[in-house]
């Protein structure tokens, strides 16, 4: 007698929070440490470090990708605690990066401009007024000279930190997204199909 | 056909977006204390095949597979992977990749499994020590997994499998990153683990340790079984050197000594065995 | 990040959910006390309970790192960009303001309370006993898992991207320049190190269910903390001062 077992837990990578999901949380958080590292070193002027966020987002969808956007915050606001504040933008830039991925928006090279853009435009919203009503609108990161800037000049604190968050926002998670995207088209196709939106970055040729 | 403790009846295996099948038609009855090697060329389908005895294949790695894979004449597809971790335990290729990252030291580390099934906490100790010592690890005890070298870790990863001290072990390739007086320290762990009545399917290169310690020997080309049983009658076989399998010494020396006209006894494997088939045959010679 | 021994003492060796608890009443008082010396009362206090813990250097030494810097960058700036009237000195075109110095000090205060209250908190308990603790409390082990082995990965990664820059700076990838020339550098930087670590997930799943990772039974802690009488007491006693405090601040509130 010859029974087919393909049949069988079919569904198991299309789980929330399967195996692949929950290895790739710590190493997502990880990739968002260097990447804040490497800006430092490197002394770019914008953030890097929501990339492993996007990755998760772009492989398992939102929920997880919050759950990521979450934990990097609460590991590095232990020694740091002015993480903290951001926790929501953290949560919300994983959120959109997840459901962006759900429409398939990552894959091509437009797509994925729009995608930055998108996360961007909630990066800006959600982190502008943590930074004006926590920090005053200085928070000593890489934005911080251009804020400062604009509030010597006469401008208003939320006014300020706004104009210059579009800014290096746009240009930050355009990166981002494409720094995610080059890594999930390295991954070997066994392991990117392993995640429940991995198909969409398979190329079917 | 006898019923063994693992039954891999008419198994074929293809991956995900695979275009030909990893295991083709293969069909083996694994029986309760022998010791299996498993040999074949790079890519030819062993760890394949050891993941399908795991049960990693199809849960996990999903694809198509057909055919029937029975643990005591049930469907292994009956338990969850985890379920089977106290009966079959598994050491996989990559010692990096087998740190768990849920410990910071390494005895904790080898106690992670223990401490999953719940094992009581003084029985933890005292089996965690005992296998630290048997590993020859005791002094990595209190250092962190990560910061091994490549060697500690496959031992560690070893250990922590011995310490479930599971009925049937699975180990693919747990000498790669040793020397070779760690390899025959692992191998000789092997050894005492048959004589406890384990159950051992190993991959493995080294040869010579195979033809010393192994029962039955099975052979894998492209996925297929192309040979297997006892290990006198397998690695014996001189043709398998056409198929690019490693040899012993011995036989490679007893096809040699037999072409240049020599009257070696068959099924010679070892070298103890050709030192003294040498000696009787000098021996004879003398008299 | 668990370097460094901490000193037992009968605050250090509290149950971490205890000195989580000092912690949060911390935060609310914090966050509720509006007043400039009322919020300097607070900062000593923190610095008291970081002395009586043993940790006072260590924790000031984190304080400042984190928080400290921010701060004095915050006071220069907004005791001089803040609208205001109230002039106190000029500085060339730029004029120092009363409301700017009021603002500064407020901010920079509770940024040192809130952040201060949550820097003891992680310098005298580990990041292992805490999460330990949680997992307790009804932390999903799954949840826990991914803490701590956050915890493990980060240093791993961190030491490998050093390692890849230098590499890449002996293969005369260039790290200096203008930012083109360096976020170059950023990409090959990344990429090898991530897929190194991904690569390998396959295989660590597969090994955390061989080792019964997603077992559905009671699981054994070989390493353990648990709570003990005097924490159950000091957890009580401080969620009544919470609400005490909750209740006079309303009443005080209600009544002025
Ligand atoms: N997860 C996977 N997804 C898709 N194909 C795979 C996967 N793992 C292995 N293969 C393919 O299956 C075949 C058999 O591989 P397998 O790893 O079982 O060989 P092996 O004998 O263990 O090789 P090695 O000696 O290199 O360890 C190869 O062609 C390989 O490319
Ligand atoms: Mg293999």
């Amino acid at each position: 007698m010859t029974q087919t077992n393909s049949q069988m837990k079919k569904t198991k990578n299309t789980e929330t929070f399967s195996m692949m999901v929950i290895l790739l949380i710590p190493i997502a958080i990880a990739i968002n440490v260097v990447g804040a590292q490497l800006t430092s070193l490197l002394k770019l002027p914008v953030d890097l470090d929501m990339i492993g966020v996007i990755l998760v987002g772009a492989l398992a969808g939102p929920i997880p990708a919050a759950l990521a956007g979450l934990l990097t915050n609460l590991v590095n606001g232990v020694l740091d605690p002015t993480w903290l504040p951001y926790i929501p933008v953290a949560m919300c830039i994983g959120i959109a990066a997840g459901l962006l991925a759900k429409y398939n928006m990552m894959n091509t090279f437009w797509k994925i401009c729009v995608s930055g853009l998108v996360i961007a435009i909630v990066a800006t919203v959600t982190a502008t007024p943590v930074t004006v009503f926590a920090f005053g609108g200085i928070t000593g990161g890489a934005s911080s000279v251009f804020i400062t800037g604009l509030m010597a000049s006469g401008k208003k604190i939320v006014e300020s930190v706004l104009s210059v968050y579009i800014f290096t926002e746009t240009i930050g998670k355009l990166i981002s997204v494409l720094v995610a995207y080059l890594i999930i088209r390295v991954i070997p196709t066994r392991t990117v199909t392993k995640y429940k939106y991995g198909m969409n970055y398979i190329s079917k040729n | 056909m006898v019923m063994g403790l693992i039954d891999l009846k008419n198994v074929t295996y293809t991956y995900p977006l695979a275009d030909e099948p990893s295991i083709k038609d293969f069909t083996y009855s694994f029986e309760q204390g022998k010791f299996y090697a498993i040999l074949g060329a790079n890519e030819s389908g062993k760890t394949t095949l050891c993941n399908i005895i795991r049960g990693f294949i199809p849960d996990f790695f999903q694809g198509e597979l057909t055919g029937e894979v029975l643990f005591n004449q049930e469907p292994l597809s009956h338990y969850t992977l985890s379920e089977l971790a106290p009966y079959m335990g598994y050491v996989f290729q990559n010692p990096f990749n087998q740190i768990t990252g849920a410990r910071d030291n390494v005895f904790e580390e080898i106690a992670y499994g223990l401490e999953n099934l719940g094992v009581a906490k003084g029985d933890i100790e005292k089996q965690v020590k005992d296998i630290m010592e048997m590993t020859n690890i005791m002094s990595l005890a209190d250092k962190n997994p990560f910061e091994l070298s490549g060697g500690q870790q496959q031992r560690v990863a070893f250990a922590s499998i011995l310490a479930l001290s599971p009925d049937i072990f699975i180990i693919d390739e747990p000498t790669s990153q040793l020397d070779p007086q760690e390899s025959e320290r692992i191998f000789d762990i092997i050894h005492q683990l048959k004589n406890a009545g384990k159950t051992i399917i190993l991959v493995e290169h080294k040869i010579e340790l195979i033809s010393e310690y192994a029962d039955e020997v099975l052979v894998l080309e492209e996925g297929r079984l192309i040979c297997s049983g006892k290990k006198h009658d397998v690695l014996s076989d001189i043709s398998l050197k056409e198929r690019q399998i490693d040899l012993p010494e011995t036989t490679l020396l007893a096809d040699a000594l037999r072409k240049a006209g020599y009257n070696i006894p068959e099924k010679l494997i070892t070298k103890e065995e050709m030192k003294a088939a040498l000696m009787a045959h000098i021996k004879g010679v003398s008299q | 990040m668990g370097e460094i021994t901490l000193p037992k003492n009968r605050i250090t060796t509290l149950y971490p959910l205890t000195k989580c608890a000092f912690s949060l009443l911390i935060v609310l008082v914090a966050i509720t006390t509006f007043n400039i010396y009322g919020k300097l009362a607070i900062l000593a206090a923190i610095n008291l309970l970081a002395a009586l813990s043993g940790v006072w250097q260590l924790f000031n030494q984190r304080l400042f790192k984190s928080v400290g810097i921010l701060i004095v960058l915050i006071t220069l700036l907004q005791t001089f960009f803040y609208p205001g009237h109230d002039v106190l000195f000029a500085l060339g075109r730029f004029t120092a303001t009363r409301e700017g110095l009021t603002f500064a000090l407020k901010l920079g205060l509770n940024l040192a309370n809130i952040g201060g209250a949550i820097i003891w908190l992680f310098t005298v308990t580990t990041e292992k006993d805490f999460v330990l603790a949680l997992e307790k409390q009804g932390m999903s082990a799954k949840a826990s898992y991914v803490v701590l082995s956050t915890l493990q990965m980060v240093p791993v990664l961190k030491k490998q991207s050093q390692l890849i820059m230098k590499a890449q700076s002996a293969r005369g990838v260039e790290t200096e320049g203008n930012v083109f020339v360096r976020a170059k550098a950023f990409v090959p930087t990344l990429i090898p190190l991530v897929l190194s670590s991904i690569q390998g997930t396959e295989e660590r799943a597969l090994t955390l269910e061989a080792r019964g990772f997603s077992l559905d039974r009671p699981k054994t802690y070989y390493y353990d903390i648990h709570p003990e009488p005097r924490d159950k007491m000091l957890v009580t006693a401080t969620g009544i001062l919470a609400v005490a405090y909750v209740i006079g601040k309303v009443v005080y509130w209600l009544w002025v």
